[in-house]
């Protein structure tokens, strides 16, 4: 099946070609043979793959979908959207969660989780260099015969490209207290004018796509500890926290996660080290629990048919277990399920909020629980991202924890790679217009 | 460094400054190679204030972001913009600190050590004991400790820094687990120039180990040294520090020199178990042997990779020289007289990379 001729078919007839669509006829005739596409027409049960990541809300079919055969296509391809006007979005291996890979009003998704070579190896230091679709399971798979790790363990991670991962700082199941920033060194990437750029990873981390498309990242493993132990505690918050300061004198206390009145406490490290921190502990709390070394604290999907977001907030740790109380009072005012864990080693919070209605009552309630969710948030000094990026989820809500200079400075720094806004003009920044007011406005109309 | 004056008081040529700024914010510098005026704004509203003063009268100034005192050339401009009284330093939540850019390091540390915590920010061995907080940011932390495994560029949680038009922009978030948007606060971190002013950064804090052990052997072979160093890496990833001395003379005695912490248990546990452990001495000679080199009226400079010599492999260290290696963080320096490592400074514009060229620009740009 020529894919080029029908795809020109179904967005326009051959012999009036729509000015609108003209563009994208044109995009598809210059990268024949060079990679794949799929449209509305040929596609459309395909394309409902590319309209959304793993969250339900937020959804839209991009006009067309690109699977580039080479990673040098990226640059032309680029300029060619840049060009036409064509908005692009990447997509990597989709797995997100706040929307940060639906496509913008008429714009095109390119595909670059279906790279994954890892093309050097360098395993005295423990580097490797990548394609920006190999993930953490791979990299696992590769080297752990070496000694070495990838320290991200989700359930996605045999799906999700680390140039995903970094881009919208992905966590994995909270088995550790460290940002994953410091296991990425540098990143090559495509910017709006299709230059190819080297970086430290610090300016694509969080960034969401909004610079440009990775094509390559510098990894560091980590060791493999010598051992692992998974330790649980039931305590009132109260009481564990004045336990606090002493276990955090341990090195190797690589996590704390709090799940239903249980207190999991992780630990890696040396050999040497375990036992002492075992005793160490042991005089600190009076009873302890041992759990498997394996043992993670897992991501809990909902029962089936029910449609589910996951919200992450950072705060201090003296103030999670007041934002617990608020958020399960709020839950249950606006009638919707959740679960919540914890990360009491940074001092984070994570909600589930899910229901089985459908989806229209179950976006305006994720609404007004949001509207209210900010203002929660403030009182308790938290914020609103702690992973997992904001997308176009919960870009409306960022205006309260960000000040306009900020933004200012942010927006003018995309432009210095993306002056046109071509790459996810959608995410990250509040659309303008779309502010709490507005929305909670719309709420009170209903 | 080399000593000058700074009179407080002083007239300064604009009218403007002097009005807006007080005496004690004033000062005439008078150096060996220097002569001009340093104006330290005490508070944020008249360092603004100040910026706006110096764009409207296109004032070009240099912002200090260096030593606690003055030492820098070739300076062009006659007018420096010091940070000296923005050294406040302030715990948050028993989780992290919030500290001026122009605190000197040894105050910041001593004010963390008093409350029991401590973000291991150091200066590098060749240092003169006076950086700054906003300094070091600048220069990238190089020297600090691994604690828990982190550099201290890894516990930088944000930056609050000052456009040249007044404006004050913040850089990541004070609380530890927030991810936001992209980490540019690690941008800065090492940048080496930035044409703002860099006001306050906020780090992850640690608590004071109960136990922390200083040990160093020394050697007479420099295989030996060589494959110890090899046998303490394997042992453990803790260190937080893990250094070695190599003279370039064949008969002297080479060091490794390491620091380590933990509970008491722990400590118990590394005492039976780390190699060689009886044969050190329980001692931190890292000043000791600075002060050693200078009194032997040897310089320490900083060495590019591409100027580190193997050791390791029995390459030649010049006779009367000395290598101070960073095994943890690959920093090097080497200790010889002047003349016989020539620093080879860039010019600017050279060899900056692209995305420091546009991040740069941005800094520099004025909001419209």
């Amino acid at each position: 099946m020529n894919h080029s001729r029908h795809s020109i078919v179904l967005l326009g007839n051959q012999t009036g070609e729509s000015l609108v669509l003209a563009r994208y006829h044109s995009l598809i005739r210059e990268f024949e043979g060079k990679g794949e596409f799929l449209s509305p027409i040929d596609h459309s049960d395909w394309l409902r793959c590319y309209d959304r990541d793993s969250q339900p809300l937020q959804a839209r079919l991009p006009l067309l979908v690109f699977r580039p055969h080479q990673l040098t296509v990226i640059s032309p391809f680029i300029i060619a959207c840049q060009t036409r006007h064509i908005p692009l979005t990447t997509r990597c291996g989709g797995t997100g969660l706040s929307g940060a890979t639906v496509p913008s009003q008429g714009g095109v998704i390119l595909l670059t989780g279906h790279f994954r070579a890892i093309l050097k190896e360098e395993m005295k230091q423990g580097e490797v260099i990548v394609e920006p679709g190999v993930t953490p399971r791979q990299l696992n798979q590769r080297f752990h015969h070496h000694g070495w790790y990838f320290p991200l363990q989700m359930m996605t991670e045999g799906v999700a490209g680390l140039a995903g991962c970094l881009s919208s700082q992905a966590y994995g199941y909270h088995q550790s207290a460290y940002s994953l920033l410091g296991r990425f060194l540098s990143v090559r990437f495509i910017d709006a004018k299709g230059e190819e750029i080297e970086a430290p990873a610090s300016l694509l981390a969080g960034a969401e796509g909004l610079f440009g498309v990775i094509i390559q990242l510098r990894v560091k493993l980590e060791r493999i500890p010598q051992r692992r132990m998974v330790w649980q505690v039931r305590l009132e918050w109260e009481s564990f926290l004045n336990h606090l300061e002493a276990i955090q004198q341990l090195s190797v206390l690589k996590s704390i996660v709090w799940h239903e009145q249980s207190f999991f406490l992780i630990l890696e490290g040396d050999e040497w080290r375990m036992k002492g921190a075992l005793r160490h502990l042991e005089n600190v709390f009076n009873s302890l629990s041992k759990l498997p070394e394996e043992w993670q604290f897992r991501f809990r999907y909902p029962p089936p048919h029910h449609l589910f977001i996951l919200l992450s907030h950072a705060l201090p740790i003296k103030n999670i277990r007041r934002l617990i109380a608020s958020g399960c009072q709020l839950c249950e005012q606006i009638g919707l399920k959740h679960d919540m864990w914890a990360n009491v080693q940074e001092g984070s919070l994570h909600l589930l909020l899910f229901s089985e209605e459908e989806i229209h009552s179950f976006n305006q309630k994720i609404e007004r629980f949001l509207v209210a969710w900010v203002h929660v948030l403030k009182e308790n000094e938290g914020t609103l991202i702690s992973r997992h990026g904001s997308g176009t989820l919960l870009s409306p809500y960022l205006p309260p924890f960000f000040r306009e200079e900020d933004f200012y400075f942010l927006q003018k720094l995309r432009q210095a790679f993306d002056p046109d806004q071509l790459f996810n003009p959608e995410c990250f920044f509040p659309i303008q217009g779309k502010s709490l007011e507005r929305v909670r406005h719309h709420e009170n109309r209903d | 460094m080399k000593t000058g004056i700074e009179k407080p008081g002083a007239e300064t040529p604009w009218s403007s400054i002097n009005d807006l700024l007080k005496g004690d914010e004033r000062f005439k510098a008078i150096y060996p190679d220097w002569q001009g005026f340093i104006v330290a704004p005490k508070t944020l509203s008249r360092l603004s204030a100040l910026l706006n003063v110096l764009n409207e009268e296109q004032l070009d100034f240099h912002v200090q972001n260096q030593y606690a005192s003055f030492p820098f050339a070739p300076i062009q401009h006659s007018l420096v913009i010091s940070l000296k009284s923005f050294n406040q330093v302030r715990l948050i939540n028993n989780q992290g600190v919030e500290v001026e850019a122009g605190c000197d390091l040894n105050t910041f540390s001593i004010s963390l050590f008093a409350q029991r915590y401590e973000v291991g920010l150091e200066e590098g061995i060749d240092g003169e004991g006076k950086g700054t907080v906003g300094w070091e940011i600048i220069q990238g932390m190089r020297s600090g400790l691994l604690l828990r495994q982190q550099s201290p560029m890894e516990r930088l949680l944000a930056i609050e820094w000052m456009n040249r038009e007044g404006k004050v922009i913040k850089l990541g978030d004070e609380n530890e687990g927030a991810h936001a948007g992209p980490a540019i606060h690690r941008l800065i971190g090492g940048i080496q120039t930035f044409n703002g002013i860099l006001l306050k950064a906020y780090f992850k804090v640690h608590p004071l180990p109960p136990v922390r052990l200083s040990l160093c052997w020394s050697f007479e072979e420099r295989k030996a040294l060589g494959n110890f160093l090899q046998q303490l890496q394997q042992f453990t990833s803790s260190w937080e520090r893990l250094e070695c001395v190599i003279p370039g003379h064949l008969q002297e005695r080479g060091l490794i020199m390491a620091q380590i912490s933990g509970v008491e248990e722990e400590m118990e546990a590394f005492k039976q178990c780390c190699p060689s452990f009886h044969e050190s001495l329980l001692v931190d000679k890292r000043l000791s042997v600075k002060k050693f080199l200078l009194q032997q009226g040897l310089f320490l400079t900083r060495m590019q990779p591409e100027q580190q010599p193997e050791w390791n492999t029995q390459q030649v260290i010049p006779v009367g020289s000395y290598v101070w290696y960073h095994v943890l963080t690959g920093d090097c320096w080497l200790a010889c007289r002047k003349g016989v490592l020539t620093e080879e400074r860039r010019s600017e514009g050279e060899c900056v990379p692209c995305w420091k060229r546009r991040f740069l620009s941005v800094v520099d740009s004025k909001n419209e």
